[in-house]
């Protein structure tokens, strides 16, 4: 790094070119046409389902899910557009240059562990990309963010000993059976009480299993699910005023509802709307 | 097919963060490791001191301090700053590939503080989550400087005509600067400057986030606190004098809201730190 004047230098490059995204909305009919290019695209499902097939093989893209297409292969729709689909892409090109530091591995298929983040970055890609502000130094790494949403599933497990670890997997079941309970219910009132009530084990043992498996506590969990869904209405649902959000995602107390929103995002959750609706505008 | 085998290499190597929500207390250490330091405030104001140098960063505005500027910053604010530092350095072997260099300010202003906000705070969640990756931090970080970058160039080069609003919150603090120890209101500023209270008051918080009243008090503050150092044989009520403040329990009580600590109590925990 140089300094020049008053300006920092850096040279920042990831060994990704970004090239174009866009949101595909269907139009009810039509299938994706058949072609072959020369460039990675990345799709994420953000609605509906999507059938396609790369080469010899096809693939079943359901909502909140990934898929990876790759270049000089031919790929297409196997079936027709669902009515209901939309899907956001993006196209880039690798550019490996010396030796990498480590490997991440993105699946052809995925589920995504955070959609709401993805689905951020993508509007975030494509407002700034028909504003005309993209520069390809953000994009490039934009994508690289993508990428490491849609590849990392099971992050959990590193440096762990092997003893506890076969403990743990025990225990994957019930802590996957409280996250279930909590995407359930978390519109309405919901504690850690009422949780081990309903699932009939001891509120301490259900806090200690979805700590070890979640690092957060279970109240943590159910206000960062609601939360996420307030992002997603508030992006969307331009109509809905805040209370009736705060209302619909199990806050009784508007109030609590912005602290916590503000704690959680760094941002009130009206600048927030004004921030994602502009982008959601314009990606349309 | 199995999937993609991306090979990852960075050329930034992020060295921890910090986070300061508004509810937290004054005087917190940074120590720097021969790390840079981009500071972003999102509300209030900061003063960082470095090295015996005080920067002062307003809200809306950010940092980057180079490395070996100073082995460490301490934080100095109000109650209700808000603000975020991270430290990164340039990895050992980092390419000087092909690609483009990049050049950032040392200082400027956000125009859409929101963008900003939105990647650090997704850049401090990450940070705090068990197993994220640098890889993930470091792309962050990139997203980050060049927002600032953005953002920031242009206001520095071309700062947009400003809105009726800004002058008028300008005007306001050009007044309160220039009048801070005297016995000024909101009802003083109105009267000075043509407008009704009412109107004054609302565009000012507009811009400003704060009502005309409480620019006064963190200004008069912010000198208190600078006097308290310098002076240090002058009674507090003596400083509360030269701040405004004809009232000196009345200056406690300010002071003790906008600094969580008494006058007295600041000069004290300050002892090692000289201002100006």
């Amino acid at each position: 790094m140089e300094r020049s004047d008053n300006r920092f230098r850096f040279t920042l490059s990831n060994g990704i070119e970004a090239l174009n995204g866009g949101l595909f909305v269907s139009p009810g009919f039509g299938t994706h046409p058949t072609r072959v290019i020369d460039s990675h695209e990345l799709i994420f499902v953000g609605q509906g389902c999507l059938d396609m097939f790369e080469g010899e093989e096809s693939f079943h893209v359901a909502a909140n899910q990934t898929l990876l297409l790759f270049p000089g292969k031919r790929h297409g729709g196997a079936l027709p557009y669902s009515p209901d689909v939309h899907f956001y892409w993006v196209h880039f090109r690798l550019h490996p240059s010396g030796a990498p530091r480590s490997v991440m591995r993105v699946p052809r298929l995925t589920e995504v562990r955070d959609p709401e983040l993805l689905t951020e970055m993508f509007c975030r890609f494509i407002s700034d990309q028909e504003s005309g502000i993209l520069d390809p130094v953000s994009a490039a790494h934009l994508v690289a963010l993508m990428l490491s949403e849609a590849s990392s599933t099971e992050r959990e497990w590193t440096a762990r000993g092997a003893a506890s670890r076969a403990r743990a997997q025990q225990q994957v079941p019930l802590a996957q059976e409280i996250g279930a309970y909590i995407d359930r219910n978390f519109r309405g009132p919901i504690t850690t009480s009422s949780i081990a009530h309903d699932l009939r084990r001891s509120a301490d043992y259900l806090e200690r299993v979805f700590h070890r498996h979640h690092d957060v506590s279970i109240l943590e969990a159910v206000h960062l699910k609601r939360i996420s869904v307030a992002r997603a209405m508030l992006r969307t649902e331009g109509r809905k005023n805040i209370n009736e959000i705060a209302f619909a995602c199990g806050y009784t107390d508007s109030g609590y509802f912005r602290r916590m929103f503000k704690r959680l995002t760094g941002l009130s959750p009206k600048k927030f709307r004004s921030l994602y609706s502009r982008m959601h505008i314009n990606a349309h | 097919m199995s999937g993609l085998e991306l090979g990852l290499a960075w050329s930034l190597e992020p060295s921890g963060s910090l986070f300061v929500p508004p509810d937290s207390c004054d005087g917190q250490v940074l120590r720097l490791n021969d790390s840079h330091l981009f500071v972003f405030v999102a509300r209030r104001e900061l003063v960082m001191v470095a090295e015996r140098s005080e920067t002062r960063v307003e809200a809306r505005e950010a940092v980057l301090l180079r490395c070996g500027a100073a082995r460490s910053v301490v934080f100095h604010h109000e109650s209700g700053a808000e603000f975020y530092a991270l430290k990164f350095r340039v990895a050992p072997n980092a390419t000087r590939g092909s690609a483009p260099p990049l050049f950032i300010p040392g200082r400027g202003t956000v125009s859409c503080p929101e963008r900003l906000t939105d990647l650090l705070r997704r850049y401090t969640t990450e940070q705090r989550r068990r197993g994220s990756t640098s890889w993930v931090l470091y792309n962050l970080l990139v997203l980050i400087l060049c927002e600032f970058s953005a953002a920031a160039g242009g206001s520095l080069e071309a700062r947009p005509v400003s809105s009726g609003l800004e002058t008028i919150a300008s005007m306001v603090d050009a007044y309160i600067a220039a009048h801070y120890r005297e016995a000024i209101g909101t009802l003083d500023i109105a009267r000075e400057l043509r407008y009704s209270p009412g109107y004054l008051e609302r565009a000012y918080r507009r811009e400003r986030g704060v009502s005309v009243r409480s620019a006064i008090h963190m200004r008069r503050i912010r000198e208190a606190r600078a006097q308290l150092l310098l002076q240090r044989e002058t009674h507090v009520s003596e400083i509360a004098a030269q701040c405004g403040y004809g009232d000196v329990a009345y200056f406690r009580r300010v002071f003790k809201r906008t600094t969580n600590m008494t006058p007295v109590r600041f000069r004290t925990i300050n002892s090692g730190v000289r201002a100006g």
